[in-house]
């Protein structure tokens, strides 16, 4: 689009909820616009106010303005990486893209692997903000903007960060849980300025039902639809929670069950819209129930994404209390603090009989700088990282995420709660769940996610509400309290992380894409994998009953069929993937734009 | 390498997909160079306690004893000595 002064050119990938709002102001200041787009608001927003426009931005967006007086390009980014956006040099061209498959379509970009990007990846589970795993392609770091001038010169500033302060010094609890209540309500009411049909991921957890209450209490035409994942695995369906949502707040309710069969069917596909290495097969079933979201004629759904990391869902957060405060408890505490913890994981729950204090002592001291909180994760990346062929890649898998902690301005000054938070809010939450689970596997079917959580104005109460009236052993206490009326069943459970069956799908079904992690010429054919430890490792998997195979085996597994995977499909350049997929290529070559730099 | 050693070496191979000798030696922590992971731990200590016939206590636990395979061994050697003198 066209700025009416002939200045300025935008394309833009995403939606900027505030831009009624925005609009307002923008025509006190003068402002004329032609429709009724927030394309146009974001442009003349722009124009009027620069880089500063991106503070006001309430939305999840990547785009790129084009100066044709400066001569200079300008992309941006919202604050936690919600839409992605890619870049890479081709000659004296700078080419950009909401999806990196975009490149395919250019033959001067070869897709060749970045070892250290790979390294991360099996070290932390994602890449870093700006990695992505190939050779020469950058992703704009979440809240960044990006300026290439007319000389080919580029400069990335961040414009924003997870902010951890109190800027609301709530007297009483009763105050803190209004403001929650009241601000979630209104990030889910900003999300439903749409014309058409907004649906939810139903998850059966706390997070989902809340914005089914919401949007159920919002009210609209023809009721609300609701998608959620169903397993034969008892161990991971929740659909007995769903259904109690979906009954009582009158959903049209849309499970689909999820098999073994379809997740090997569907993963090189997931794999593909992914483009990068996944440690677990769960972004599978999001891509199959996106498509059903299509099928129902649906293209934006509500995500209860984020709220895990703005109010402190996941377990990892009391791991980190506890280990933290290991050294001054007695013995008695501790093992009542550990019988808490994952009450879920079978080998968790006998914490009395199994030794279990000793693990925790072996974690009660940092020993990796800025990474205390995620220490025990972490080990599992060391066993996946023996994947490598290049051992000393493999002992520095570590150092970027490090360096990352270390260059991060107030890092060293955060809480380990805080820290932890800040692990989440630029690895796991923008490197997978925002993306190779939540957008790429919904996109892939042309359905966008809006995460009400991840509001700024919700995110803002973070440093005001979170341990300032309650010690965090009940998981999201003031949420909850903000929301009293849910079924009482979703309020007293404990969070059930989502999951799918890994290695498990495959050895049962045993795909033909199998051979990619069976023969040794296909292992050997990047020249980075250490076939010796890939084939012991993929000799246990076949060989060992499932309830033997360790989580960071099943990690290493689903790294290294992935990784093979997308060697194929991107590297290989395999033509199943890049000259059959019509509707995919068609998309796609419409979105490569191409800069010239003088 | 005496019995309970052996036992235990050959428990750590096929169970963390490693090699004595080349990955880890008898005094090496296995947590600090990343090959223990909690569910790994927790199976070793079931299986220490289960084919070994005895039940370490949470005292013990707290006293390094699974930090290397030494350790386990002389350990589980000690008290294993403690019952037969019995």
């Amino acid at each position: 689009m066209r700025h009416p002064s002939g200045r300025y050119w935008i394309t833009f990938n995403g939606e900027i909820y505030n831009y009624l709002e925005l609009r307002d102001e923008l025509r006190a200041l003068g402002c004329h616009f032609a429709d009724d787009s927030d394309t146009e608001v974001l442009l003349h927003a722009w124009a009027t106010w620069g880089e500063g426009c991106l503070d006001r931005l309430n939305g999840a967006f990547a785009f790129a303005v084009y100066d044709s007086v400066e001569g200079t390009l300008s992309m941006a980014r919202d604050r936690f990486g919600k839409r992605p956006l890619f870049y890479t040099r081709a000659g004296n061209r700078m080419l950009f893209a909401s999806e990196m498959k975009a490149f395919l379509a250019c033959e001067q970009v070869s897709f060749r692997p970045d070892i250290e990007d790979f390294a991360t990846v099996l070290a932390t589970w994602t890449p870093l903000p700006h990695q992505t795993c190939w050779e020469g392609i950058e992703a704009l770091p979440l809240g960044s903007v990006l300026r290439l001038d007319r000389s080919g010169q580029q400069e990335i500033r961040q414009f924003a960060r997870p902010e951890f302060h109190d800027n609301f010094c709530f007297s009483t609890i009763e105050e803190a849980v209004e403001a929650v209540r009241a601000r979630v309500i209104e990030a889910v009411k900003v999300r439903l300025r749409t014309d058409v049909p907004v649906g939810l991921y139903l998850s059966g957890g706390l997070d989902s039902s809340i914005l089914a209450s919401i949007m159920a209490d919002l009210g609209g035409d023809g009721g609300l639809s609701s998608f959620s994942i169903t397993f034969g695995d008892s161990d991971l369906d929740e659909s007995a929670y769903q259904t109690i949502v979906a009954d009582r707040y009158g959903l049209r309710h849309n499970p689909i069950e999820i098999t073994h069969d379809q997740i090997c069917a569907a993963f090189p596909d997931a794999v593909y819209h992914a483009e990068v290495p996944v440690f677990r097969t769960a972004f599978v079933p999001m891509y199959l129930l996106s498509r059903r979201v299509q099928a129902a004629g649906i293209k934006t759904v509500l995500s209860g994404e984020g709220a895990d990391e703005v109010f402190l869902g996941y377990d990892l957060f009391r791991e980190t209390a506890l280990r933290k405060r290991w050294d001054s408890l007695d013995t008695e505490t501790r093992k009542d603090y550990v019988a808490r913890l994952n009450p879920f994981l079978a080998h968790f729950s006998n914490a009395r009989q199994s030794g279990i204090l000793g693990l925790y002592d072996q974690f009660s001291r940092e020993r990796m700088p800025g990474l205390f909180s995620h220490e025990m994760r972490y080990q599992n990346g060391n066993f996946a990282l023996r994947l490598l062929k290049d051992r000393q890649v493999a002992e520095t898998g570590f150092a970027p995420i490090m360096a990352a902690t270390s260059a991060a301005a107030d890092f060293a000054g955060l809480s380990a709660m805080e820290k932890a938070q800040w692990l989440e809010f630029n690895t796991l939450l923008p490197g997978y769940l925002l993306s190779t689970q939540g957008e790429r596997m919904g996109l892939a079917h042309g359905v966008e996610n809006r995460c009400p959580f991840l509001d700024p104005n919700v995110t803002d109460l973070m440093g005001a509400v979170n341990l300032k009236f309650d010690d965090g052993w009940d998981e999201k206490h003031l949420l909850k309290r903000a929301f009293p009326t849910l079924p009482p069943e979703v309020l007293t459970r404990h969070k059930h992380p989502y999951r799918a069956a890994d290695s498990t799908s495959f050895v049962e079904v045993r795909p033909e894409y199998m051979e990619l992690v069976l023969s040794e010429q296909e292992l050997d054919r990047s020249g980075l994998i250490d076939t010796r430890f890939a084939q012991r490792l993929m000799n246990k998997i076949l060989t060992t009953p499932a309830d033997r195979i360790s989580v960071r085996e099943h990690q290493a597994f689903v790294y290294l069929l992935s990784f093979q995977c997308i060697q194929q499909q991107f590297t290989q350049r395999d033509g199943a993937y890049v000259r059959q997929d019509k509707t995919v290529r068609d998309r796609l070559t419409v979105a490569v734009e191409i800069q010239e730099v003088a | 390498m005496d019995e309970v050693k052996s036992v235990i070496a050959t428990y750590i191979e096929d169970q963390f997909l490693v090699t004595y000798g080349a990955d880890f030696q008898g005094d090496t922590n296995l947590f600090e160079i990343g090959i223990m992971d909690s569910y790994g731990y927790v199976q070793l200590v079931e299986f220490l306690q289960r084919n070994f016939d005895v039940v370490l206590s949470d005292d013990e636990f707290l006293t390094n004893v699974m930090g290397s395979m030494d350790r386990m061994s002389d350990t589980i050697q000690s008290r294993l000595s403690e019952v037969r003198a019995g």
